[in-house]
């Protein structure tokens, strides 16, 4: 979040300005520019701004937001935004929110991370806003490496699995139902892929950076849970291990709520460094 | 959906100009606001309240919030009025006084 299109770089502010010189109704002009600030950092490239004027010059059915009109005609906000806002919402002091996809909850764990004490309500103008590009990029190869290994340990192990593979396990840990190689490790490299795909196309899309750092949020917890689900695929033994489950759930949010901290404090430092002059 | 209890519905409508009006008096950083806050009962305002509403309120452009050194840790992020925030203030503060004079009235006419 920006106080004023002065705080863009010259390239950037000019995308801004030229967007805002087409809208000819003033209070529309005053509510896409409230949206800009809300949504820009002070180090928001002219594609970043680029990619959120693309989002707010979509049919007026999806203006205000950017995001897919659904059937009902009511706008939402693009999914690493609704992330975002669900899963790294430090303000809000509620650990379960509404979930983003499907139904159920989902975990607050900007929240979480306020709980223990690891960062402020407020440690951020806009939460996951002003992450330094290499913290970003640093930990979006994360999940991408993970997936890679689970692909590449398959290629190595795959002559020695057996030709049927767990891809359940009871409460006790132990292997319940077996099936062939392709769902046995197709299912945990999907997650893991889909996980990091999501996170790499919100980067290559130019979204801002606290949309970018919610869908690395995001990867790390399908990499986690693919690679953990691997893991236990490949070492099986047929004995019961209790803990796998517990353990493999418990770093599935820790990992992610490790990085989105790191995230949240390098940006955290970046306004400090902004208020205090460089300090 | 169960209503909510009356009192509730009463503190929602003055805990923006009990936030403004602490501001006024100096910039304090979110948690003291927080304790400031709780040494008046009667309001029941919790963090989960104020930094959202510190939240709208910048984005309102009503406060300004930036981070200063503190003498006893790590910087502290403090909230000032701004002037548009005065003026809001302001305002707010004149219509709760109308409000209270009229309210006042009411009840000591009306029956108990």
């Amino acid at each position: 979040m920006i106080a004023s299109l002065d705080q863009l770089s010259p390239a950037a502010r000019s995308v801004a300005d030229e967007f805002l010189a087409t809208i000819p109704d003033a209070d529309q002009r005053a509510e896409r520019h409230t949206h800009l600030l809300d949504h820009l950092g002070a180090g928001a490239g002219a594609g970043e701004v680029a990619a959120l004027v693309a989002d707010l010059t979509a049919p007026d059915a999806l203006a205000a937001t950017g995001g897919r009109a659904r059937a009902d005609g009511a706008r939402r906000p693009p999914l690493p935004r609704r992330l975002r806002e669900a899963w790294w919402d430090p303000e809000n002091p509620k650990v379960l929110v509404p979930r983003v996809l499907g139904w159920g909850v989902d975990v607050n764990l900007g929240a979480v991370a306020v709980r223990l004490g690891l960062l402020e309500p407020d440690g951020q103008d806009q939460p996951l806003d002003g992450v330094p590009e290499p913290a970003l990029l640093a930990a979006l190869a994360g999940p991408v490496l993970l997936t890679a290994g689970i692909a590449g340990s398959y290629a190595r192990e795959r002559t020695r699995l057996p030709r049927e593979l767990p891809v359940h396990w009871d409460a006790r840990g132990r292997a319940d139902r077996r099936a062939g190689h392709g769902p046995a490790v197709g299912v945990p490299f999907g997650a893991a892929l889909a996980g990091s795909a999501l996170a790499a196309a919100t980067t290559l899309a130019g979204r801002p950076v606290p949309e970018r750092a919610a869908a690395t949020g995001a990867a790390w917890m399908f990499a986690i849970a693919g690679a953990g689900v691997w893991a236990c695929t490949v070492t099986d033994t047929g004995e019961a291990r209790p803990l796998a489950g517990p353990a493999l759930a418990l770093a599935t949010l820790g990992v992610p709520l490790g990085v989105l901290t790191a995230l949240a404090r390098a940006g955290r430092r970046a306004e400090i460094r902004r208020d205090l002059g460089g300090r | 959906m169960a209503a909510e209890p009356p009192l509730s519905q009463l503190r929602k409508g003055v805990v923006e100009l009990a936030v403004l009006g602490l501001l006024a008096d100096e910039p304090r950083y979110g948690s003291r606001l927080v304790d400031d806050l709780a040494a008046h009962p009667v309001l029941a305002i919790s963090a989960g309240t104020v930094y959202p509403l510190l939240a709208r309120l910048r984005r309102a452009g009503l406060v300004d919030s930036t981070w200063r050194e503190s003498p006893v840790g790590p910087p502290r992020k403090y909230y000032t009025l701004t002037a548009a925030g005065r003026a809001g203030l302001d305002g707010q503060t004149a219509t709760w006084r109308r409000l209270v004079d009229t309210l006042d009235d009411i009840l000591q006419k009306g029956p108990r």
